[in-house]
């Protein structure tokens, strides 16, 4: 008696019903979820993980040492970062605390923006933006109630000559910043081995 | 269909979260991308005394005491005096030269150093990084290590080095004299290089032994 029950037809009309059932309780929303099906509410719980971890990470970068026409070079010191006033010497322009000072080109400054010809050290927008974020920088050191420290954080791009990055200091040394922090990406002395 | 119904009542409203599901699947691609998986960290550096003129005064120091050890890094290689004097230069060097020269004498340090910031100024950060890389990878830090380790046995309380440079050199190349320069490795002496980068830091106490930890830079003329 079981062969009559499952000849073809019969077997068709069951598909399509346990078909059509299975659309209109999808429709309905998940009424009586199956045991043994993947439960939403785990996956729920690794992305809001997730997105709590990333969105702590984000934050918490206090210099930015990469960009599109930035990168600062490897170096193997271990001392942290701290946030302070910043210097980025980047392929196209120099930048204190994320505002534009100057423009670089070929790894240079137009001598135009210096201050006492092509020879001189003295980078004119430089030490005019650097003065400004000095003062800026000493208010609020005042109010908070702590002392003001002359030190900057450089961070250049790992092919700027040499010659640049001395006029800089020297700008900044002309601002009365006295101390200097070089932002470096860490790295492991074996990333060094020549091939 | 009233069965059906039934069942839909009794059951405990879920929260829809779809549309949050959207969201933080949105968000997290997002932060990830937005991500540098990058460790930053900074060296101390004193700052250049060339405002002209004697404006700062002389440190109280026993001049013949003070060593004054000065790297000058050079198209050609390394050039280390201190007190005035030049050390000899090491052996199987060119004679009109500095004191360590390139350990790949073919290399054309300066013809790449332009090409990697001519392909920096392109947008092509990959391939400058790699040019730049051949470049550092011409000089001789192992016998710069060997010879300030050397140095450093002699004069134990110095911890200053002045580190100048011809005006095209690579702030790159500056940083890694750095590195060399800050703490002495196990052996004091190394000849090949896969050797002397792999080789970890010499301990002392609780930390390491110091070799050249405070960089002075000096400016370019």
């Amino acid at each position: 008696m079981s062969e009559h029950h499952f000849d073809e037809e019969e077997e068709q009309h069951l598909l399509e019903q346990r078909e059509r059932e299975a659309k209109r309780e999808k429709r309905s929303g998940r009424r009586e979820e199956p045991a043994g099906a993947l439960s939403m509410n785990s996956l729920m719980d690794i992305m809001t993980i997730i997105l709590v971890f990333l969105l702590k990470n984000y934050g918490d970068e206090p210099i930015k040492v990469i960009g599109e026409d930035l990168k600062a070079p490897e170096s193997v010191s271990e001392l942290g970062p701290e946030d302070m006033t910043t210097i980025t010497v980047s392929q196209k322009a120099i930048l204190v605390n994320n505002a534009k000072a100057v423009d670089v080109k070929n790894g240079a400054v137009d001598k135009s923006q210096k201050k006492g010809g092509e020879a001189s050290l003295n980078i004119q927008p430089l030490f005019d933006e650097l003065t400004e974020a000095i003062k800026k920088k000493k208010r609020e050191t005042k109010l908070l109630g702590q002392t003001y420290e002359p030190t900057a954080t450089i961070i250049a791009d790992q092919g700027t000559p040499y010659r640049l990055l001395t006029e800089v200091m020297y700008t900044a040394g002309q601002a009365e910043l006295s101390q200097f922090k070089f932002a470096v990406v860490k790295t492991d002395r074996k990333a060094f081995v020549a091939e | 269909m009233a069965r059906n119904k039934r069942a839909s009542t009794d059951e405990i409203q879920e929260l829809n979260l779809t549309p949050i599901m959207n969201m933080v699947v949105i968000l997290i691609p997002l932060l990830l991308l937005s991500i540098v998986f990058l460790e930053v960290s900074v060296i101390n550096i004193t700052a250049p005394k060339l405002s002209v003129g004697p404006s700062q005064p002389v440190e109280q120091e026993d001049p013949t005491e003070k060593l004054n050890l000065t790297v000058a890094v050079g198209a050609k290689g390394f050039e280390i005096g201190a007190t005035g004097a030049i050390l000899p230069q090491k052996p199987g060097c060119p004679v009109p030269g500095p004191t360590i020269c390139l350990s790949k004498q073919n290399v054309d340090v300066t013809a790449k150093f332009t090409r990697a910031r001519e392909l920096f100024n392109a947008g092509n950060m990959v391939e400058g990084e790699g040019v730049l890389k051949e470049a550092l990878d011409a000089y001789n830090w192992v016998e710069l290590y060997n010879t300030l380790a050397r140095i450093k046995t002699e004069y134990k309380d110095e911890t200053v080095m002045k580190i100048s440079a011809d005006p095209d050199i690579p702030y790159a190349a500056i940083v890694r004299v750095m590195d060399v320069a800050r703490f002495r490795l196990e052996k004091d002496t190394y000849s090949k290089s896969s050797e002397f980068w792999t080789a970890s830091y010499k301990k002392s106490g609780t930390g390491q032994e110091e070799l050249f930890p405070d960089p002075v830079l000096a400016v370019a003329q």
